[in-house]
């Protein structure tokens, strides 16, 4: 789904059409699956892990709560909603079982919402530092520093928009992303073969390409750097 | 440039911009990593064409002036005993390097130390003397010593004759016959003999030996003395170089005998080695 589509569909949701909201949660399904097995770090199935409900809750709520002028990604915004509802859920859980008392739910007064919300919007800035420190963390897995990304940048505009197209192209390749991940190199002659780059643009180009396709192979991990790329 | 905030340090961060650009530049210091900042990058200018003239002329300059100033290599002079170590000398047959080409050798050129900027005849007797002192010319017995020139035009001073003359008036063995040969060759001779972990000279006996169907492997030829070589294979090496080179030859004679009178060396009719 391209960002005009998402931003339309938000906006649909947030003027009360019920059939966008759901369309939205439909299609970011597999998106709540992630975010919610990443802080719980363990597989799930939907129909039987009460996370997944929370996450779709949480999903849910984001939808109502978003605003855009904050300058903020939907999903990146999402994502801390649903991470917030897990940790409560999860702080709930431990009172319950050392108290034996049933949980209380997460209905909460307007103010405590509101400033429940202004959290969230304020623990977003430390969701991009982290979210820029496990970019480095994953260009440093393949041997990339972001220094040398500043002199491995291609000068001319072309050859950046060229390469990006490009990255978009391998990212979504799951046999040449594995073979990376394998070899922690580019098979140049395949990547060559499919996005139309000559081999020697790709050889010279290696690591630029390879930091520009981390970031686009991931895009529920680094929303905020798939965000601001002009694709 | 704007871009997102990547690497903040010391003033300074790295930022992503929207058409995928990885800048670095000056930041102020309340950017957050992660946000949209603006970095200034440091300003290059391009330097004006008198400067580029300037540094060109200079390089140029220097590369002649040390091309002039710095020795370079004119002649090579090899002597071979045992050891087998090789002079560079300049136009002035002034020592610019020194190397030994076998075991024996190597242990010698750094027993003589440093003596680049010394006479090359400095140099010859100072290593025959310490070939003495070492034990690779005895008093009493027959010695062999082998000295090869090549130089880069021709030049007198290098020719076989003078070499034979130079080794023969350093020799400082007092008892024992004595066969100077003095061999010149030329600069791929020389370049062939390197390639082969060989002095000038050796090599050039290799060769000659090997033209007479005796075949000397080259670990054999580069560590063997001279007058191991000579009697393992039953051959008189003056008479194997024959024609090639120049041969001085001292015979045997008693101490008392020599005390009296000075050194004489013969130019040897060159002895006829049965084939």
């Amino acid at each position: 789904m391209d960002g005009g589509t998402l931003e339309q569909l938000l906006a649909k949701a947030k003027e009360g059409d019920v059939d966008a909201r759901n369309t939205l949660v439909e299609v970011h399904r597999s998106f709540v699956l992630n975010v919610v097995v990443s802080s719980c770090r363990r597989s799930l199935q939907w129909g039987r892990d009460d996370e997944l409900s929370i996450g779709l809750i949480a999903f849910d709520e984001a939808v109502t709560r978003y605003e855009a002028e904050r300058n903020v990604p939907f999903l990146a915004f999402a994502r801390l909603v649903i991470k917030s509802r897990l940790a409560n859920y999860f702080r709930q859980e431990v009172r319950r079982l050392s108290s034996g008392a049933g949980v209380s739910g997460n209905n909460l007064t307007d103010d405590t919402a509101a400033s429940w919300t202004e959290f969230i919007w304020d623990r977003s800035a430390q969701d991009r530092a982290e979210e820029i420190q496990d970019y480095e963390a994953a260009l440093s897995e393949y041997g990339i520093s972001l220094d040398e990304l500043v002199c491995l940048s291609p000068k001319h505009r072309d050859s950046r928009i060229a390469l990006i197209g490009a990255a978009q192209t391998l990212a979504a390749e799951n046999e040449l992303f594995q073979h990376l991940g394998r070899k922690a190199r580019l098979p140049v002659k395949k990547v060559s073969i499919k996005t139309g780059l000559s081999p020697k643009v790709i050889e010279k180009n290696r690591k630029y390409l390879l930091a520009l396709t981390i970031i686009f192979r991931h895009p529920d991990r680094f929303i905020y750097l798939n965000s601001y790329i002009k694709k | 440039m704007q871009g997102m905030l990547l690497k903040k340090q010391n003033g300074t961060g790295i930022v992503l911009t929207s058409d995928g650009t990885y800048c670095r530049g000056a930041i102020s210091e309340e950017a957050l990593l992660g946000e949209e900042a603006t970095v200034v990058p440091p300003r290059w200018r391009r330097p004006p064409l008198w400067l580029a003239a300037a540094v060109t002329a200079v390089v140029f300059l220097g590369l002649g002036a040390y091309r002039f100033l710095a020795p370079s290599s004119w002649a090579y002079v090899a002597i071979d005993v045992e050891p087998s170590v090789e002079f560079t000398v300049d136009r002035g047959l002034t020592v610019i390097g020194l190397k030994g080409y076998n075991f024996a050798g190597k242990k010698l050129a750094s027993a003589l130390g440093d003596i680049r900027g010394k006479p090359l005849d400095y140099g010859v007797e100072s290593l025959l003397e310490k070939a003495l002192a070492a034990g690779y010319l005895r008093e009493g017995e027959d010695n062999i010593v082998m000295v090869t020139g090549v130089c880069r035009q021709e030049d007198e001073r290098i020719g076989p004759e003078a070499l034979a003359n130079m080794v023969a008036d350093s020799y400082p063995v007092q008892r024992g016959k004595v066969e100077i040969i003095a061999l010149y060759t030329d600069t791929d001779v020389h370049r062939q003999a390197a390639k082969n972990g060989l002095s000038s000279g050796r090599y050039l006996l290799q060769q000659e030996l090997k033209r007479r169907g005796v075949n000397i492997a080259g670990r054999v030829m580069r560590e063997e003395s001279l007058r191991s070589l000579g009697k393992g294979h039953n051959l008189v090496l003056s008479a194997v170089m024959d024609d090639t080179g120049w041969v001085l030859t001292r015979p045997e004679s008693s101490f008392l005998e020599r005390r009296q009178k000075q050194d004489v060396f013969y130019a040897a009719p060159v002895p006829v080695q049965k084939e």
